[in-house]
C-alpha cells in the first residue's frame, strides 16, 4: 500500500510501492520497482537500452497489463485493482500515449483518428472537434491534410498527429515511447520542441521513454531505468 | 453518434481500406448466397408450380393402379393405361348425386411425338390450373366437328402449325408409326395459350375423333351425332353426352353405315397394339363434386364400385406424393448450395483471419487510446456482417434481376412466370440461418482479436 502523505492535497502522477511484473510462463520477473514517484506536471525522460524492461513499465502505467505484485497508483487511482473495462476508461480519459511507430488507425483521417480517441474520453463531441482542430495547427499539420487518410502523411506528420490525440481528452499523464525513433536528426529535434511547446500550457505530467542519453536534456528528470529496475536483467 | 454508429464507421472505413480483398470475398459471399436463394426460390416454385399442375378438379378416376400411376397417365399423360373406364361405368359416376361433373380422358395416339387426348369440349372449361386458372385459347376454339384439332402452345410453336392447317394423327407414341391415320387429316381449330402445365405438350381431339381414327369410314356418322341433345342434364356438351350417343348406337339405327357393337369389339382387337383404350371406353374421368366436403364420400363411392375395378385420387395428394418421389433432386441441390455458401463463408473467415496479422498494430493502437476488447470484438463481427449484407443485396438484386430477365425470355416460349416475390417465408428464413452462419464463423477471428487485444502489453511490450 502507497501511504499519501495527509498534506497531499494532490495525489502523485505516478506513484510505485514494491511493485513487480513478471511475464506469465517466465520464471524471474523482468520488473522490480521498491518505490518510484512521479509528480504532477513533472516531465521525467527515462533511459534504458533495449530490452531493459522500459516499455513493459509503460504499459504497466498505461494499465494495459497489471502488476505482478506491489502497488501502482496512477493519479491517485489504484488502477491494478480497476476491472479491464475500468483500467479501458481510465486510460480513454486520463492518460495519452504515443508509440515509437504505427500510432494513427491507418484508413482514419488525421482528424478522425484524433476524434476517435475523443470518443473514448469524458469530453464532449463539440468540443473535441474544435480542440482537435486547433491542437493539429498547433503541431504545424496544414488543414488540407487533417482529412488525408493516417497511412498517407509522412512519419513525422504521423507522429505529430499522435501527439494531438495523446492531448485530446486534456489527460493528466502522457506516457511516450520513442517517439522519435524514425525520425531524422532535424525532424526529431523540432518534433521534442514542439512536445514541449504544446505541452507547456497543458497541466500534464510525462514520462518519455527512449534509449537515447541525448534527448533528456529538456527533461525536469532524468531517471534511467536500471537504477530503478533492480531485477537481475535476463538478458 | 453512439459507440455502434462509430464501430459501423470505423469497421467501414476499414472495409474500404482493404478494398481488394473485401471485394473479392463479397463477391465470393454474393455468389454463394445468389446460388443458395436462387436454388431455394426455384425449389418453391417448382412445388407449387407442379402441385398447380390441375386445379380445379376434385377427383380423377380410372381403372385400378397405382395413385401416381393413374396421375401420371391422367395429368402428365406418363405410361400406358393397363385398363380402362367403361362407358357404363362412366354414366354411373356421373349419376352419383354430388358430382356436378365429368370430363372423359382418352389418350393413346401420337402426333409427332406429342400426345393427343381424346375428350370433350368441357374439357377447355373444367380443367383448371395454377390458382385455379382457366384454359384460353390464344387464336381460334374448341373442336366442333370430328376432324378438328386444338393445339397445346408448345405443340404449335414448335411444329409450326397455324389455325386452320391441316395434319395427320398417327397411332402410338413413336414418330415413326407405321400407320398414320392417313384418311382422316385434322384441321387446327383452336390454339392454347401457354400455361407452363403439360396441356402445352398436347393436342386435343373430341372422343368421337379418337373412336373414328380406329373404325374406318364411321366419322361421317360421329359428326352427326353431335347435333343430339337429349341427354342435357348439364349445359356443357361434356363426356356424358358423347357416352350416351356412343352406347345409343342401337337406338340410333337410321344412321346409315353405323357398325353394330360386334363390330368394334372385332376392331379393339384389330387395335390391341395400340396405346389408345377399346372403343367404347376412356382412360380417365375427371370428376368436379358439388363440394369439396363430398370428395371422400364419392372417392369410397368409386374405389368400391362392383362392376369394374376402379381408382379414385385426390389430384393435390397425389400430385404431392408424387414430387416427395422427384423431390430429392431438389433436396440434394440445396445441399450443394448450402456447402458452397459455408465454403464462402469459411473464405471470410480466413480473410479476416489473415488480416488479423497485418492487424496487431491496429488493435494496440485502439487499446492505447482506451478501446475496450469488445469495442475490437464488435469491430471485427461488423466487417464480417457487412460483408455478408453487401453480398446478400448484391444476391437479392442480381437474384430480381435474373428472374426478370428469365422470365421475359422463358414466359412466351414454356409459359412459365417465375415469382419475383424472393423473399418468401423459406428464404427469409435462409437469410437468417446465413446470417448466424456468419456469426458463427466470424467468432474464431473475432476471438482471435480478442486474444490479441488482451495480450497489448503483457506480451507486445518486450522490445
Amino acid at each position: 500500500m502507497l501511504i499519501v502523505t495527509p498534506s497531499d492535497s494532490i495525489a502523485a502522477a505516478i506513484s510505485l510501492d514494491r511493485l513487480a511484473f513478471r511475464y506469465p510462463g517466465d520464471q524471474m520477473p523482468v520488473l522490480e520497482i521498491p518505490a518510484w514517484r512521479v509528480e504532477r506536471n513533472e516531465h521525467v525522460f527515462l533511459q534504458g537500452a533495449s530490452g531493459s524492461g522500459k516499455s513493459t513499465l509503460l504499459s504497466l502505467l498505461a494499465g494495459l497489463s497489471v502488476p505482478t505484485a506491489g502497488g501502482l497508483q496512477i493519479l491517485g487511482d489504484d488502477i491494478a485493482n480497476m476491472s479491464t473495462r475500468q483500467r479501458d476508461r481510465f486510460r480513454g480519459a486520463n492518460l495519452g500515449v504515443v508509440f515509437q511507430q504505427f500510432n494513427l488507425i491507418p484508413y482514419l483521417s488525421a482528424l478522425d483518428n484524433v476524434l476517435l480517441a475523443a470518443r473514448f474520453g469524458s469530453a464532449g463531441m463539440s468540443r473535441s472537434r474544435q480542440r482537435a482542430a486547433t491542437l493539429l495547427e498547433r503541431v504545424n499539420l496544414p488543414r488540407a491534410l487533417h482529412q488525408r487518410a493516417a497511412s498517407a502523411l509522412s512519419i513525422g506528420q504521423q507522429q505529430r498527429v499522435a501527439i494531438v490525440r495523446a492531448l485530446i481528452n486534456t489527460p493528466s499523464l502522457l506516457l511516450v515511447d520513442e517517439p522519435t525513433s524514425a525520425l531524422d536528426h532535424a525532424n526529431r529535434d523540432a518534433f521534442l520542441a514542439l512536445l514541449f511547446e504544446v505541452l507547456a500550457d497543458q497541466n500534464c505530467a510525462m514520462v518519455f521513454v527512449s534509449h537515447d542519453p541525448g534527448l533528456g536534456a529538456s527533461f525536469d528528470t532524468q531517471v534511467k531505468i536500471d537504477e530503478l529496475n533492480h531485477a537481475v536483467a535476463v538478458n | 453518434m453512439g459507440s455502434f454508429g462509430t464501430v459501423l464507421l470505423v469497421a467501414s472505413r476499414s472495409l474500404r481500406y482493404r478494398l481488394s480483398g473485401v471485394l473479392l470475398t463479397i463477391a465470393s459471399v454474393a455468389l454463394s448466397v445468389f446460388v443458395l436463394l436462387g436454388v431455394e426460390h426455384v425449389r418453391q416454385e417448382a412445388r407449387t408450380g407442379f402441385a398447380s399442375t390441375v386445379s380445379g378438379v376434385d377427383l380423377i378416376v380410372g381403372a385400378r393402379t397405382g395413385e401416381i400411376n393413374l396421375l401420371l397417365l391422367s395429368i402428365f399423360r406418363i405410361g400406358t393405361a393397363t385398363a380402362n373406364v367403361s362407358w357404363e361405368s362412366v354414366e354411373q359416376l356421373e349419376q352419383q348425386k354430388n358430382v356436378v361433373w365429368t370430363v372423359p380422358i382418352s389418350l393413346g395416339d401420337s402426333h409427332r411425338s406429342f400426345r393427343v387426348i381424346g375428350t370433350t369440349e368441357a374439357f377447355f372449361t373444367r380443367y383448371k390450373y395454377g390458382a385455379k386458372q382457366s384454359i384460353t385459347f390464344q387464336q381460334g376454339q374448341s373442336f366442333e366437328a370430328v376432324a378438328e384439332v386444338v393445339l397445346g402452345a408448345r405443340v404449335a410453336t414448335e411444329l409450326g402449325y397455324q389455325l386452320g392447317d391441316s395434319l395427320v394423327l398417327s397411332h402410338g407414341m413413336a414418330d415413326t408409326s407405321f400407320s398414320h391415320h392417313d384418311q382422316l387429316p385434322f384441321s387446327v381449330s383452336g390454339i392454347l395459350a401457354a400455361t407452363g402445365t403439360p396441356i402445352d405438350n398436347a393436342l386435343f381431339v373430341g372422343l368421337e375423333a379418337i373412336e373414328a381414327m380406329h373404325s374406318d369410314g364411321e366419322s361421317e356418322d360421329h359428326r352427326g351425332h353431335n347435333d343430339h341433345d337429349e341427354h342435357d342434364e348439364h349445359d356443357e356438351h361434356d363426356g356424358h353426352d358423347e357416352h350416351q350417343e356412343h352406347e345409343d348406337h342401337d337406338a340410333h339405327e337410321d344412321h346409315d353405315g353405323h357398325e353394330d357393337h360386334d363390330a368394334h369389339e372385332v376392331h379393339d382387337e384389330h387395335h390391341a397394339g395400340h396405346d389408345h383404350p377399346p372403343i367404347g371406353t376412356v382412360t380417365a374421368v375427371l370428376v368436379g363434386l358439388n363440394s369439396p366436403i363430398t370428395t371422400l364420400q364419392v372417392k369410397r363411392w368409386v374405389d368400391e364400385f362392383a362392376d369394374e375395378a376402379l381408382l379414385a385420387i385426390l389430384p393435390g395428394v397425389a400430385l404431392t406424393q408424387l414430387w416427395e418421389l422427384v423431390g430429392n433432386v431438389e433436396a440434394i441441390l440445396l445441399g450443394i448450395s448450402i456447402l458452397i455458401l459455408v465454403s464462402s463463408l469459411l473464405g471470410l473467415n480466413a480473410m479476416l483471419l489473415a488480416s488479423m496479422r497485418e492487424r496487431r498494430r491496429e488493435i494496440e493502437v485502439l487499446r492505447s487510446i482506451g478501446a475496450p476488447s469488445s469495442f475490437i470484438v464488435s469491430l471485427l463481427m461488423i466487417e464480417s456482417l457487412l460483408i455478408v449484407s453487401v453480398g446478400v443485396v448484391l444476391a437479392v438484386l442480381s437474384l430480381l434481376a435474373s428472374i426478370t430477365a428469365a422470365n421475359t425470355l422463358f414466359a412466351e416460349t414454356f409459359g412459365l412466370m417465375i415469382s419475383s416475390q424472393i423473399l418468401s417465408p423459406s428464404n427469409i428464413t435462409a437469410l437468417g440461418l446465413i446470417y448466424l452462419t456468419a456469426i458463427l464463423v466470424t467468432l474464431l477471428p473475432a476471438l482471435q482479436a480478442y486474444r490479441v487485444s488482451r495480450a497489448v502489453g503483457t506480451a507486445a511490450a518486450a522490445d
